[in-house]
């Protein structure tokens, strides 16, 4: 088993998000990259994925605890996410600023189970889900050995009864709460994009300085809006926007996630990992 | 359920609630999107939210949850998002993923057969580039069905004549069991390239019927897409093992074109050679 700690710890680590193209990629370019992050959900459903620590450490991610929910996530699911964090060694776990569940809407036979998604919803961006927030990040923190760090939601929609902006509501939540940042890079975009602000403008306004982690993806335009994309790639403005955060914070981890397209050519990610290196290895020196 | 608190504003738990229910329900996402004032039912003016966009989330949702089968068409895929389809296809069939969850349906084979005969309705076939969806996944699916059969090669006593040698009129021909005809608007293997290098030329394309036979080669080492006419594929559909080929240009003839006997045992022999067609 490898772990992060291996790994020299005064550079930015470059990994890819865990897809069926992953480990044969790994296979076939040794020492490219530095991790893989692995989703705690398909370690549930797929526990074999786990083998890919023989390869490379893992970073932990997870979709489960729905931070910003009023619902919280079953005691077996936290034992289960605490299990693996002690088994990879994670050095943090990446969890979205987002709820996966809900109350049950209708009265009936399933009053008493909440509704639960199998994908992360932005939500509310009030005062009550900031509330909320830091008090479920609060009693979160204290079951895990590693420390939680939270991912910005893509916004695709107004969430009804809003009263802030995306990125207000990141900022209140970072300002509250003593929690680092996972920094999609991709889901600012498309926030940005659907939500009409400018988001080199509003990415100076964030306290970069928390950023732990990078995630960086494809976006796909569709009608009138930007969808989260992780068969495309990252393109220019999102490695500007990168560019931006490593001139004022050394973020320990960027992440590509590409893992929706099982054949994006060896070539093609090579570059774009050649580009993040040469990227953070830059700012490293200034 | 949640309820609007004396506070200003929506309530959080019951926004949320509403939000989770239109992407676990899409039949109740689709009335509200039909009779927007029964949100009042649940606490909601219709002006409070955007169910288009909302219903297009579900659609990106739904797409997630087919990952799986991205892995068995995933060039169709590729047409799909390119062409700015994916999400709105998606979003139409969130309701029939939903059912077929339901009875469980779960594998991708499974997952993978009902997306593909959802699209062959779904999908307009006069516009060129849902044609071009429909050729690719019936070309991705056939495809993977001839990898999947067996590779090992028809024994030589059963080939019957090869290339060059003179078959007589009495031959009686048999389609392969693994032949399959597809009518398409270009070259599948060339739109399949496209696809994966260089997507953007799929928009100047020409459009242009023809057909294409998909089967594994005599020897069967290798799967092979030939492109074929008119008269050759009615040939491979009249060869049923039973007809000679006086037979087979009687019937041929029958389609208007006048051919003699003799004439089709050189094109014959030559399906023979490629594994298309077999002595019975």
């Amino acid at each position: 088993m490898r772990f992060i700690s291996e790994l020299v710890n005064n550079r930015t680590l470059l990994g890819l998000a865990y897809g069926p193209g992953v480990p044969p990629f790994i296979e076939r370019n040794p020492g490219l990259l530095d991790y893989v992050e692995l989703p705690f959900e398909l370690l549930q459903h797929d526990p074999n994925a786990a083998e890919i620590q023989k390869q490379l450490p893992v970073i932990l991610h997870c979709a489960s605890m729905s931070v910003a929910g009023f619902v919280p996530p079953s005691e077996s699911t936290l034992n289960a996410i605490a299990q693996h964090v002690e088994r990879t060694r994670t050095p943090w776990i990446g969890e979205h600023l987002a709820f996966m569940s809900a109350d049950p809407l209708e009265r009936g036979a399933a009053l008493h189970e909440p509704t639960t998604l199998t994908y992360t919803v932005c939500p509310q961006l009030s005062e009550e889900v900031l509330e909320r927030v830091c008090q479920n990040l609060k009693e979160l923190q204290m079951r895990f050995d590693a420390p939680l760090i939270v991912e910005n939601s893509p916004q695709y929609f107004s969430i009804p009864g809003s009263t802030m902006s995306i990125v207000d509501f990141s900022i209140e939540v970072h300002k509250r709460c003593n929690v680092g940042i996972l920094l999609d890079l991709t889901h600012f975009t498309i926030s940005s994009i659907n939500m009409g602000f400018d988001p080199i403008k509003e990415l100076d306004r964030l306290p970069l300085e928390r950023v732990v982690e990078i995630h960086l993806s494809g976006l796909d335009m569709q009608g009138d809006a930007a969808w989260d994309d992780h068969a495309g790639l990252a393109d220019d403005s999102m490695f500007e926007l990168a560019e931006r955060v490593f001139v004022r914070a050394q973020p320990k981890a960027l992440t590509f996630e590409y893992n929706w397209a099982p054949d994006l050519p060896d070539g093609v990610l090579i570059d774009q990992i050649a580009r993040a290196r040469k990227l953070t290895e830059h700012a490293q020196k200034l | 359920m949640p309820r609007n608190s004396d506070k200003v504003g929506l309530s959080a738990p019951l926004v949320h609630s509403v939000l989770a229910a239109a992407m676990t329900d899409p039949s109740l996402l689709e009335s509200w999107r039909h009779a927007p004032e029964t949100l009042g039912r649940v606490g909601l003016r219709p002006d409070a939210i955007d169910l288009n966009r909302i219903w297009r989330f579900s659609g990106l949702v739904t797409k997630v949850r087919h990952n799986d089968v991205r892995l068995t068409f995933p060039l169709t895929f590729r047409l799909l998002d390119h062409a700015d389809l994916s999400i709105a296809l998606f979003a139409e069939y969130a309701r029939v993923a939903a059912e077929l969850r339901k009875t469980g349906v779960k594998s991708r084979d499974e997952k993978a057969h009902a997306l593909y005969n959802f699209l062959e309705e779904w999908l307009d076939h006069r516009i060129r580039f849902h044609a071009f969806v429909w050729d690719l996944i019936r070309h991705e699916k056939t495809m993977n069905g001839l990898e999947s059969t067996s590779a090992i090669p028809v024994d030589t006593a059963i080939l019957g004549q090869t290339e060059g040698q003179k078959l007589s009129t009495k031959f009686t021909p048999v389609r392969a069991s693994n032949l399959i005809v597809h009518d398409m608007g270009c070259n599948p293997v060339d739109l399949a390239e496209i696809v994966r290098t260089n997507i953007a030329v799929v928009r100047s394309l020409p459009y242009k019927k023809r057909l294409f036979a998909y089967c594994r080669t005599r020897d069967a080492a290798a799967i092979q897409v030939v492109e074929i006419d008119a008269i050759t594929s009615v040939i491979i559909d009249l060869a049923n093992g039973k007809r000679s080929i006086t037979e087979l240009a009687t019937l041929v003839r029958q389609f208007g074109v006048a051919v003699d006997p003799r004439q089709l045992c050189k094109p014959v022999a030559q399906l023979v050679a490629k594994g298309m067609l077999y002595a019975s």
